[in-house]
C-alpha cells in the first residue's frame, strides 16, 4: 500500500509532448508548504517553479524536468522524514524549495551525506551559507545579512540615530536585527533596545508598542511575518504611532500579499528587499506578465525567488547536458549559474553559494485605492561576506 | 519603566482590553463546561467563524455595525446546528470524546476557511467613528480599544442580571450547582443547555467579530485563542461568571504585563499563574460548585 | 466475571500479537520510506503506552509532550553538546524523566479530571516556552545532527532505517509486555480500583495520592523513553516536540485505538500515522479529511476500535453466558 502511495504523491508531473520513448525524467524535488501558515509563499513558490519548468524547460536534452512537491508542513523533524522519501524513494537528483531556515538546516546535513544538490528557494539563515556551508547547499534567495548589512548605513545616512528594534523571536528577525546594528551602528547611528516576542505566539502588540514609544526614537526597526505583520502595522497605526515614528523594516513584513489584510496600515514603511513587483526592467515586466497570464495573480518575490531558483536548476542540467547523475558535475554546474532575472543581474557566488544580487530599498505608498512600492534606492550586485564559509572539497 | 504613571496606566488599558476579549469567549465554555461538563474546544471555531463572517458582510459593503449585528446571530446559529447534529451525540461519552470529536471540529473548520477564503489572512477596517485615538488624562489610547473595554463591562453587568435576576439564571444556576437535583425538580436541563450553548456561543462570535479589527482574520485563529480561553476557564473555576470574569482579568494581565516585565518568558507568566492557581485551589478561584477534587 | 476479565484480556493480547505480526510483515516487504513510517508509528506507540499507564488509574493528561521533550532534550543534550555515548545518554533521559514527572506530579496529581488536563498542560507549555528560549539549544530553530544509538560492535547499524525501524518496533513490544505485567499486578489492580472509584480506595485505607504520583512518574519514564527516540529517528529537536500540538497528537491516537486496553495506542498510533501520510500526500486540504475521520470515530466508537472490540465480544459472550452481570463488561473510562 506505501508504495502505491508514493506514486500517489507525485503532485505536479510535467509532461508536454513526451513520447513513449522519452528518457528517464530529471526529477526535482519540492520542498513546500501545503499546510499551515507559510503556505501562501509555498503556493507562490511552486507557481514560480512550474512557471521556469516553462520557460526554461520543459525538457533538457529530451529529459523532461519533474517537479515532486512534499508538505513540510514548516517543521523540520517533518522536512527531514519528506527530503529523505524524496532523496530514498523518489530518487529526485536536486531538491528545491524549503522555505524555513530551520527546515534547511536540519535537511543540509541529509542532501549532502546523499550528494543530491539542494537549491534553496528562501531560507535565510546567514550559517546555511557561512559557517554550515556545504558544496551541496545553495542559495536563490537571500541571506539575512544580505539585506540588513547595506541598509544599516542608508538609514544612518537618511538621518535617523536612534533606532528602536522589534521583532518576532526567530533566526531571520534576530539576525535581520543583528546585522543591521552591525552596520548601523558603525555608520554612527545607535539601536536603543532589540524586543523579540515569542514568534506565532504574540496577538496583541500594544505593550511593545507602548515600550518602544516611550523610549522616543527616530524610527522603529518592525521585523514581523504572516498574520504577525498584519497584527504590527495595524496595531501600529491605531496607537496613534503612524506618521509620528517612522516604521522601517526589511524583507517581509509589508509584502504585496498581505496588502489586503494590511490596508492603509502598511503605507509609509521603508524597507529594504531584494525584489519588488513594481521594478521597471524588461526582464520583470515580461515575468510579471507571464505570471498574471497563467496563474491570475500578481507575483510578490516568493513565486520570484521559486522561479529562480528552478531557473538555477534547469540552467545547471543543461550545463551537463542533461547528465544530472554525474552529481559532482552537476553541483559544479549550479554554482556557475548566471543570468538577468526579474530581480536583475542573478548570479550564484561559489565561494559559498550564495547568491549575488541587487538590494533594494522601497517605500510603501498609497496609489489610488492599493498600496504600492515605490523604489527609492538601488545597491547594485550585493555579494555576501564568505569569510565564514570553510567550503569543503565537492567530492 | 512601570515607574512611569502613564506608561503604567496605557498598559493596565491593554490588559482590560485583552481581559474583555478572554471574558466574550469564556463565559460560554465556562458555562457549559460547568453544567455539563462539556469539554468543548471548537468554541473558538466559531469565533473563527464569526470573524470570517464579518470579513464577508464588510467586503460586501456592509459596515462594521452591520457585522457586530448580524454575525454573532450567525455564529450562533451555525453552533447550535454543530451542537444538535455532532455535539450533543457524545454528551456522555467523556471528555475524551469530546476533546476528539471538537479537535475534529476544529480540523474541519480550519481548512473550511481555508477553501472557502484562501490562506491568506483578512482584515476588517474599524468603524470610522473609533479610528483613531482617545486623549484620556494625558494617555493618548486608540479609540476602538475603548470601546472594546466598555463593550465587555456591559456584557459583563447584563450578564449579572441575566443570571442572577431572571428565571433562566435561576434554572442554570440550579443546573450548575447540581443538575441531577435540578431534574427531578422537572427542570428541562436539555432545552436550558442549548439555550446556555446558544447565548455562549453568540458571545463568543461578538468575540470574533470584535477581535478582527484588532488582531485580523486568518486560518488558526481560532486555536491561538481557545488554549488561553481554556486557561481562564480553569483559573477562575467553572461554570461561574464571577470566575470568568476574574480569569479573564488575571490571565489578560498576567500576558500583557508578563510581555513587559519578561519578554523573554512571555508566554510562561500566563502558565506560571495557571500552576500556581491550581496548585492552591484546584478546581480555579471561583468554581459555581464544589468539585470533588478525587474523583 | 472472572472469566470475562479473563476473556478481555485474551482478546486484548491476541489484537497486539496481531499487530506486531502485521508491523514486522510491513517492515520485511515494503520500502525504504515506509521504515521510517513504522519507526514513527513504534514510537508514538511506546508514547500512548506511557499515557495510558497514566489513564489506569483515571487521570488524562494534555501535557505528556513535555514528558517526551525531557527525554528528548537530555539526550540531544548529552550526546550533541557534551559528546556523550548515546546509551549513557538514553539512560539519563529516562532517569530524568523520573524526576521530572515526580516533581511536577507531586502538584499535578492532587487535582483530576479536567484541571489534571489543564496542569499538566501548563507544565508542558512551560517547558515549551523555555525551549523556545534556549540558547543551548538553538530556540525554536532547533538543533539538528542528533546521533543514534551505536550498535555496531553487536552488527547492528541503527542509520540503517530497516534496523532502525525493527529496534523500534522491538522496543514497543517490551514496552508493552511490561505494562501488561503491571497492569495485572496487584499495583495495577489498585491503579484501576482508584479510576472506578478513589473516594471507596481511599476509605479503604488506599493511599491514592501516593499510588497516583506513582503511576506519573512511571508514565513520565516511559514518555522519556519515547522521546529519546524520537531524536534519534529524526536526528533533529525543536520545542515543536514539546508543543500542544504533539501532546494532543498522542492522546487522539489513545482514544482512537482505546484507551485502557494498553494495545489500542500503539494500534492508534500506526493508524495515525497511516492516515497523516496518505491523506497528506493524496489531498491538498487534508486536515478537513483527518478532522472528518476524528469526529467519525468520535461518534462512532467513542471507546476506541480496541474499546468497541471488546465491547462487542463482551457483548456475544453475554449472549451465550445470560448468568452474567450486565453492564460489567464496562470496564469503564470514567
Amino acid at each position: 500500500m506505501i508504495r502505491a502511495l508514493t506514486a500517489g504523491a507525485v503532485l505536479a508531473v510535467l509532461s508536454m509532448n513526451s513520447s513513449a520513448f522519452a528518457a528517464e525524467p530529471i526529477k526535482i524535488g519540492g520542498i513546500l508548504a501545503t499546510t499551515g501558515n507559510d503556505v501562501p509563499q509555498g503556493t507562490e513558490m511552486t507557481n514560480g517553479m512550474r512557471l521556469a519548468i516553462e520557460h526554461f524547460g520543459p525538457k533538457v536534452n529530451g529529459r523532461d524536468i519533474q517537479l515532486l512537491v512534499e508538505d513540510d508542513s514548516s517543521n523540520p523533524s517533518v522536512g527531514l522524514q519528506k527530503v529523505r522519501k524524496l532523496i530514498q524513494s523518489d530518487k529526485v537528483d536536486m531538491i528545491a524549495g524549503v522555505q524555513l531556515s530551520a527546515v534547511a538546516l536540519a535537511v543540509a546535513p541529509v542532501v549532502a551525506a546523499a550528494k543530491v544538490p539542494m537549491i534553496m528557494s528562501l531560507a535565510s539563515a546567514n550559517a546555511l551559507t557561512g559557517e554550515k556551508c556545504s558544496p551541496w547547499v545553495f542559495r536563490a534567495s537571500y541571506s539575512n545579512a544580505q539585506i540588513a548589512e547595506p541598509f544599516g548605513p542608508w538609514v544612518a545616512a537618511k538621518g535617523y540615530k536612534n533606532v528602536f528594534v522589534l521583532g518576532a523571536d526567530f533566526v531571520t528577525p534576530r539576525e535581520f536585527a543583528g546585522d543591521f546594528r552591525r552596520t548601523f551602528e558603525k555608520a554612527g547611528g545607535k539601536v536603543i533596545a532589540e524586543v523579540f516576542s515569542p514568534f506565532g505566539k504574540t496577538q496583541d502588540f500594544g505593550p511593545y508598542l507602548a515600550q518602544a514609544r516611550s523610549a522616543n526614537p527616530d524610527a522603529i526597526l518592525g521585523l514581523y511575518y504572516g498574520a504577525e505583520a498584519i497584527l504590527f502595522t495595524k496595531q501600529y497605526e491605531s496607537f496613534g504611532l503612524k506618521g509620528k515614528i517612522p516604521l522601517i523594516s526589511m524583507l517581509g513584513t509589508t509584502p504585496a500579499m498581505l496588502r489586503q489584510a494590511q490596508g492603509d496600515s502598511a503605507e509609509g514603511v521603508i524597507s529594504s528587499l531584494n525584489y519588488i513587483p513594481e521594478l521597471q526592467s524588461p526582464e520583470n515586466i515580461a515575468f510579471q506578465k507571464a505570471y498574471r497570464e497563467k496563474f491570475n495573480a500578481s507575483a510578490s518575490e516568493f513565486a520570484v525567488m521559486g522561479y529562480d531558483s528552478m531557473r538555477f536548476a534547469i540552467e545547471a542540467a543543461k550545463k551537463v547536458n542533461g547528465n544530472v547523475e554525474d552529481r559532482v558535475a552537476l553541483a559544479k554546474a549550479i554554482s556557475q549559474v548566471s543570468f538577468t532575472g526579474p530581480r536583475g543581474p542573478t548570479r550564484m557566488n561559489p565561494a559559498n553559494n550564495n547568491v549575488d544580487q541587487n538590494i533594494y530599498v522601497a517605500k510603501t505608498v498609497k496609489k489610488g485605492d492599493a498600496v504600492v512600492f515605490e523604489l527609492i534606492d538601488t545597491i547594485p550586485n550585493v555579494t555576501t561576506d564568505a569569510s565564514a564559509c570553510k567550503m569543503p572539497p565537492l567530492q | 519603566m512601570l515607574l512611569d504613571p502613564y506608561f503604567f496606566a496605557e498598559q493596565v488599558l491593554n490588559s482590560l482590553q485583552f481581559s474583555m476579549l478572554l471574558f466574550l469567549l469564556a463565559i460560554g465554555l465556562s458555562v457549559v463546561f460547568g453544567l455539563m461538563d462539556y469539554l468543548n474546544l471548537a468554541h473558538g471555531t466559531i469565533y473563527m467563524f464569526a470573524a470570517y463572517v464579518a470579513f464577508t458582510i464588510t467586503q460586501l459593503g456592509g459596515s462594521f455595525w452591520a457585522a457586530l449585528a448580524l454575525a454573532p446571530f450567525v455564529a450562533a446559529a451555525v453552533g447550535l446546528l454543530l451542537y444538535f447534529l455532532l455535539l450533543k451525540r457524545v454528551e456522555r461519552s467523556g471528555h475524551l470524546a469530546q476533546v476528539l470529536l471538537t479537535v475534529g471540529i476544529i480540523y474541519m473548520g480550519t481548512d473550511l476557511m481555508r477553501i472557502a477564503y484562501g490562506d491568506l489572512p483578512k482584515g476588517v477596517a474599524q468603524p470610522d467613528m473609533l479610528n483613531g485615538a482617545v486623549n484620556l488624562f494625558g494617555i493618548l489610547y486608540p479609540s476602538y480599544r475603548l470601546f472594546l473595554i466598555g463593550l465587555g463591562l456591559v456584557v459583563m453587568i447584563a450578564l449579572y442580571f441575566a443570571l442572577e435576576r431572571t428565571r433562566l439564571g435561576a434554572l442554570v444556576r440550579a443546573g450548575v450547582d447540581d443538575r441531577a437535583t435540578a431534574e427531578t425538580l422537572g427542570i428541562d436541563i436539555g432545552k436550558v443547555f442549548a439555550l446556555v450553548f446558544a447565548i455562549g456561543t453568540y458571545l463568543a462570535g461578538v468575540g470574533g467579530v470584535v477581535a478582527a479589527p484588532i488582531f485580523g482574520v486568518y486560518p488558526g485563529m481560532d486555536v491561538t485563542i481557545i488554549i488561553l480561553v481554556l486557561i481562564v476557564v480553569v483559573v477562575g473555576g467553572l461554570g461561574s461568571l464571577k470566575g470568568a470574569i476574574l480569569g479573564s482579568l488575571l490571565i489578560g494581565f498576567a500576558d500583557t504585563f508578563g510581555k513587559i516585565l519578561l519578554p523573554q518568558f512571555a508566554m510562561m507568566m500566563i502558565y506560571l499563574v495557571m500552576a500556581l492557581v491550581l496548585t492552591f485551589r484546584p478546581t480555579g478561584l471561583l468554581p459555581a460548585r464544589r468539585f470533588s477534587t478525587s474523583g | 466475571m472472572m472469566s470475562m476479565m479473563a476473556n478481555r484480556t485474551f482478546v486484548r493480547r491476541a489484537i497486539g500479537v496481531a499487530l506486531i505480526v502485521a508491523a514486522l510483515l510491513a517492515q520485511r516487504f515494503s520500502g525504504f520510506f515506509a521504515q521510517e513510517l513504522i519507526a514513527e508509528a513504534a514510537i508514538l506507540g511506546i508514547f500512548t503506552l506511557s499515557l495510558d499507564l497514566l489513564a489506569t488509574c483515571g487521570l488524562v493528561s494534555f501535557g505528556h509532550a513535555g514528558l517526551l521533550g525531557v527525554g528528548a532534550y537530555i539526550f540531544g543534550g548529552m550526546t550533541v553538546l557534551m559528546g556523550l555515548p548515546p546509551a549513557l545518554a538514553i539512560i539519563a533521559a529516562v532517569l530524568g524523566g523520573i524526576v521530572i514527572s515526580f516533581l511536577v506530579g507531586l502538584l499535578a496529581v492532587r487535582t483530576s479530571g479536567a484541571f489534571f488536563i489543564m496542569v499538566t498542560l501548563a507544565a508542558a507549555e512551560m517547558f515549551y516556552a523555555w525551549g523556545f528560549r534556549s540558547k543551548l539549544f538553538n530556540g525554536a530553530d532547533g538543533m539538528g545532527g542528533i546521533p543514534r544509538l551505536d550498535l555496531k560492535p553487536i552488527g547492528l547499524d541503527l542509520d540503517n532505517p530497516e534496523i532502525f525501524a525493527l529496534l523500534c518496533i522491538g522496543l514497543c513490544v517490551v514496552v508493552w509486555l511490561l505494562l501488561e505485567l503491571v497492569v495485572a499486578s496487584p499495583f495495577g489492580r489498585t491503579l484501576a480500583a482508584i479510576r472506578q472509584n478513589p473516594s471507596r480506595v481511599a476509605a479503604l485505607g488506599g493511599r491514592v495520592f501516593a499510588y497516583r504520583l506513582a503511576a506519573f512518574t512511571a508514565s513520565g519514564a516511559i514518555a522519556a523513553l519515547a522521546g529519546a527516540f524520537k531524536v534519534q529517528h529524526t536526528n533533529f529537536i525543536s520545542p515543536d516536540l514539546v508543543s500542544w500540538f504533539v501532546s494532543g497528537d498522542v492522546l487522539i491516537a489513545l482514544v482512537i485505538g482505546g484507551m485502557g486496553t494498553l494495545v489500542g495506542g500503539p494500534l492508534g498510533a500506526a493508524i495515525l500515522v497511516i492516515l497523516k501520510e496518505v491523506l497528506s500526500s493524496s489531498f491538498g486540504h487534508w486536515y478537513l479529511f483527518l478532522g472528518a475521520i476524528f469526529a467519525f470515530v468520535a461518534l462512532a466508537l467513542p471507546r476506541g476500535i480496541v474499546g468497541w472490540l471488546l465491547d462487542m465480544i463482551g457483548r456475544l459472550s453475554q449472549r451465550k453466558a445470560p448468568a452474567g452481570m450486565p453492564g460489567s463488561s464496562a470496564e469503564a473510562e470514567q
